[in-house]
């Protein structure tokens, strides 16, 4: 095959490799990311499965790791409601049409074995662990301690799943230790506290994983395995590992022979971020390097948290790691690493961390991606972008994440589509909300500058600076077929109709967007995200800030996996909260707020109502008998986030 | 009042509450005054009200932790208010709580001297370290669930 223009770009991470006796046609690895929740609740495959992996398939890279599947019978493995089993030869044609699927992508097919240890046994209200250490979330289940005839157990059901997975025409196998499942539960020294020889020195505990290595090692002689090992448990607190004991722990199964090491970081209870938007990109490429330096000699894959694809070249380049392997920013675009290749990296759409994903796997929800409304719905062609059988002139009201969502899948059907926007910019509220974000405002940033780049590339006009209202609508009058208000909402001012002083109030939107200035002691009405936001942000710009929120606690509206960030940002920066609490007058001094321990005086130059928002509405009633069709998407329908504003802004791009 | 209780003695042992430092393996005084600990909780009962009766929050020291062996301060909230009891600690495996607190000497004197409140705060500084005994419905059916949620410590972070 030709080189490609981007391939040229990026010549490290375009190059062949090879792993045992099989070649890869690059370096990139598609990580297992795949735990995805789309399966039968007795760990069958099913077509929304079969439809999603052949996306995966198709992403184009080298090497494919089909999700972690749970190998034991009694499912102690088995750590989500609908995760995969290969424990029966009775999973094995699902698995041959994914091997199948993966070759026929030109891919090198991988087939994780993931036995979730102290997270596992979902259905059985226990887990296992190598020692009874009480789990430190709710999430998780009570452990029993594995005998040693239930580790003799556990290596066979391994071995015979790597056996199983090959048959089914996988090319090689992987086991997990990523983010403390029982691999992990073995090697560290939190969670092992056994007295035998399978606990104690580090030796011991890293008996389990050599064992583990051998046994799918003689399973499957010819065939590369695979082991995900931590690089840092960040469990140190809690009496883990710290990482010279985890790169000890690798020296160990590179004796064993095993093929290649996928360095990862971080365990689900670990207090602290490891793979969020939070933690800047390329932060922790250093312990690849350092599992590079100590064993050269061994394939080593990492990327956590490197989304870059030139950033991973240029690892590859200077020798920190040979495989990039790469998970939630194939999520976002599956086509990323053909856009890459064909030069076209800046059409990418890239992950922007929000940890969607994740938060639905663990509230036991298929995943869904923010970024990528189609996934997870392969299967059902009303997700398909697919020609127009009628093309037709839409118009869009507002350049929001939700108008801009539908304009480009409009456009990518064939419509003739145009945007109109009342202010200076795309992007609507995620501007403001990028602007003050404090865990990595160019993710969010991203998002609009995608939407600028494609809505050039796709031809959609967007008329700034032009508010839509009926005035407008009636000299457009028959020139549009459809029309879709995505207007977005605004705080709801009504709500504070009957405090004192209300002619004070500024609106977090207006702060949000630079359009009002907050002085430098500021009491914010409403903590939830967008008072959250803007708190912190004007805390760390050195402001006094207090937020007074009616409700018992704080975030109330915010994802469950950025919750603990907000709590722990308003902590960090010492702003000071009065909850199940509300203004009762605001004066030039300040604000009067009252709750049920009384009543508190908190001096302020500036009070910022961030509370309830409104959709707006207005145009849905102005335009009822001015055009064809009249759509609404995003928070003009009901305000929410940005997940919800870019999925409904696709679903209807999709359908009208 | 200061319940005597046959525990080993472990390093730093202090005098705290009114337990006093004994350097023998016999009867010694224990590090939770089980008055003191009983004063706090009625001053502060509001807080163990919410707990379905039954509900037990275990204390232990990082000392004995570690060893699997020694005081279990238990918190347990009774139709009556919340009552607390000077049990043997003799590891996790063994332990009838719903929630475990490990932490260092320091960290209870500070909780002592606060009140529950500053659980949370010490949780999230890591001062205090909490497992979770039960599984997920059993800590709803004891009324755990909100105290657990306000901590921040539902789901996995990443
Ligand atoms: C400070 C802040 C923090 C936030 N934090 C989070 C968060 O943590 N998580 C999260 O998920 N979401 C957050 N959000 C909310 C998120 O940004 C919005 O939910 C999302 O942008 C909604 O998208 P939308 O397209 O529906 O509406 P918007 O983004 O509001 O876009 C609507 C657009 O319509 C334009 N418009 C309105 N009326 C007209 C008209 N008559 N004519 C022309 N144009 C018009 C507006 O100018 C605007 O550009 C935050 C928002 C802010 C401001
Ligand atoms: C939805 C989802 C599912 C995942 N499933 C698995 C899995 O089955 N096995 C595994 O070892 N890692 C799994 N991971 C972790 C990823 O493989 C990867 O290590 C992690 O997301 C960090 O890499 P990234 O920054 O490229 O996303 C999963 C991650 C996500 C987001
Ligand atoms: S849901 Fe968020 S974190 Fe997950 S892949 Fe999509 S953009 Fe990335």
């Amino acid at each position: 095959m030709t080189q490609r223009p981007g391939e040229a770009q990026l010549p490290h991470l375009f190059k062949p490799g090879r792993i045992g006796k099989f070649a890869t046609r690059n370096l990139i690895k598609y990580g297992a990311c795949c735990v995805s929740n789309y399966n039968g609740r007795d760990g069958t495959v099913t077509p929304r499965e079969l439809a999603r992996m052949r996306v995966i398939a198709n992403t184009g890279c080298g090497i494919i790791t089909n999700q972690g599947a749970y190998p034991d019978p009694r499912g102690e493995g088995k750590a989500y409601f609908r995760q995969v089993a290969i424990f029966d030869d009775r999973f094995l044609p699902e698995f041959e049409l994914i091997a199948r699927y993966i070759h026929d992508g030109g891919a090198l097919a991988i087939q994780q074995i993931l036995h979730a240890g102290r997270y596992g046994g979902i259905d059985l209200g226990y887990c296992v662990q190598p020692s009874v250490v009480p789990q430190t979330l709710p999430h998780f289940r009570p452990p029993r301690e594995m005998t040693k005839d239930d580790i003799r157990l556990c290596i066979r059901e391994h071995a015979e799943a790597a056996r199983r997975s090959i048959k089914a025409g996988f090319d090689g196998t992987e086991v997990t230790s990523f983010m403390g499942y029982l691999l992990a539960n073995f090697n560290s020294k939190f969670t092992n506290q056994r007295s035998d020889e399978y606990g104690g020195s580090t030796r011991n505990r890293g008996r389990f994983m050599r064992e583990l290595i051998d046994g799918m090692k003689q399973a499957t002689p010819d065939h590369p395995v695979i082991i995900r090992l931590n690089g840092a448990e960040l469990m140190d607190n809690w009496g883990g590992n710290d990482e010279d004991e985890c790169f000890e722990l690798m020296g160990q199964a590179v004796e064993c022979g095993v093929d290649m090491i996928s360095v990862t970081v971080g365990w689900q209870e670990a207090p602290e971020s490891s793979i969020g938007r939070d933690i800047p990109p390329g932060h922790w490429n250093y312990l690849a390097a350092r599992a590079k330096k100590s064993f050269p000699g061994t394939l080593i894959a990492f990327g956590n948290r490197l989304p870059d694809p030139g950033m991973a070249n240029d690892c590859i380049a200077r020798g920190e790691f040979d495989y990039w392997e790469v998970c939630r920013p194939l999520l976002a675009d599956p086509e990323m690493v053909h856009k890459v290749a064909e030069g076209r990296q800046e059409e990418v759409r890239r992950c922007i961390g929000s940890l969607n994903c994740l938060s639905r796997l663990f509230r036991d929800l298929p995943y869904t991606c923010t970024m990528n409304p189609a996934l997870g719905h392969e299967v059902e062609p009303e997700y398909a972008v697919t020609p127009a059988t009628v093309r037709k002139k839409v118009m869009v009201i507002g350049a929001g994440p939700a108008g801009m969502e539908c304009a480009l899948t409009a456009a990518k059907r064939g419509h003739s589509v145009t945007v109109f926007e009342k202010s200076d910019r795309i992007g609507g509220s995620l501007l403001g909300y990028a602007t003050h974000d404090l865990a990595r405002p160019d993710d969010l940033l991203s998002v609009i500058r995608h939407y600028e780049v494609m809505a050039r590339k796709l031809g959609v006009e967007v008329r700034l600076g032009t508010e839509a209202n009926a005035k407008l609508m009636r000299s457009l009058l028959h020139q549009f077929d459809a029309c879709v208000v995505a207007a977005g909402a605004g705080i709801d001012l009504d709500h504070y109709d009957r405090l004192e002083g209300r002619e004070r109030l500024v609106d977090a939107l207006d702060v949000a967007r630079g359009r009002a200035q907050a002085g430098k002691r500021v009491v914010v009405l409403g903590g939830g995200k967008v008072g959250l936001v803007v708190a912190e942000s004007l805390r760390k710009r050195g402001a006094e800030v207090a937020i007074v929120e009616e409700d018992k606690r704080l975030a109330g509206d915010v994802m469950p996996s950025f919750k603990w960030r907000h709590s722990a940002w308003v902590e960090e920066l010492e702003i000071r909260t009065f909850l199940s609490a509300r203004a009762t007058r605001i004066t030039a001094e300040g604000v009067h707020v009252a709750s049920a321990k009384g009543e508190t005086f908190v001096p302020a130059d500036t009070v910022i109502a961030a509370g309830p928002r409104k959709s707006n509405q207005s145009l849905f009633r102005d335009f009822e008998w001015m055009i064809d069709e009249l759509h609404g998407c995003g928070d003009a329908l009901m305000p929410r986030g940005l997940d919800a504003a870019i999925q409904e802004g696709y679903r209807l791009g999709v359908r009208i | 009042m200061a319940v005597p209780l046959e525990v080993p003695d472990s390093p730093g042992r202090a005098a705290a509450g009114t337990g006093a430092r004994r350097d023998d393996h016999r009867i010694v005084e224990p590090f939770f005054s089980v008055a003191a600990w009983q004063a706090w909780a009625d001053r502060h009962r509001a807080a163990f009200d919410a707990l379905a009766p039954g509900t037990r929050i275990g204390q232990v020291r990082r000392g004995d932790a570690a060893r699997a062996g020694g005081e279990l301060l238990v918190i347990e909230a009774t139709e009556d208010g919340p009552r607390v009891r000077l049990e043997r600690y003799a590891g996790m495996a063994r332990c009838n709580a719903h929630l475990l607190f490990v932490g260092p000497d320091a960290a209870w004197r500070e909780l002592l001297a606060a009140g529950p409140g500053a659980a949370r705060r010490l949780t999230r500084e890591r001062k205090l370290h909490l497992y979770v005994m039960k599984s997920r419905t059993e800590l709803e059916a004891a009324r755990l669930d909100e105290f657990l949620d306000r901590l921040a410590l539902v789901h996995p972070k990443h």
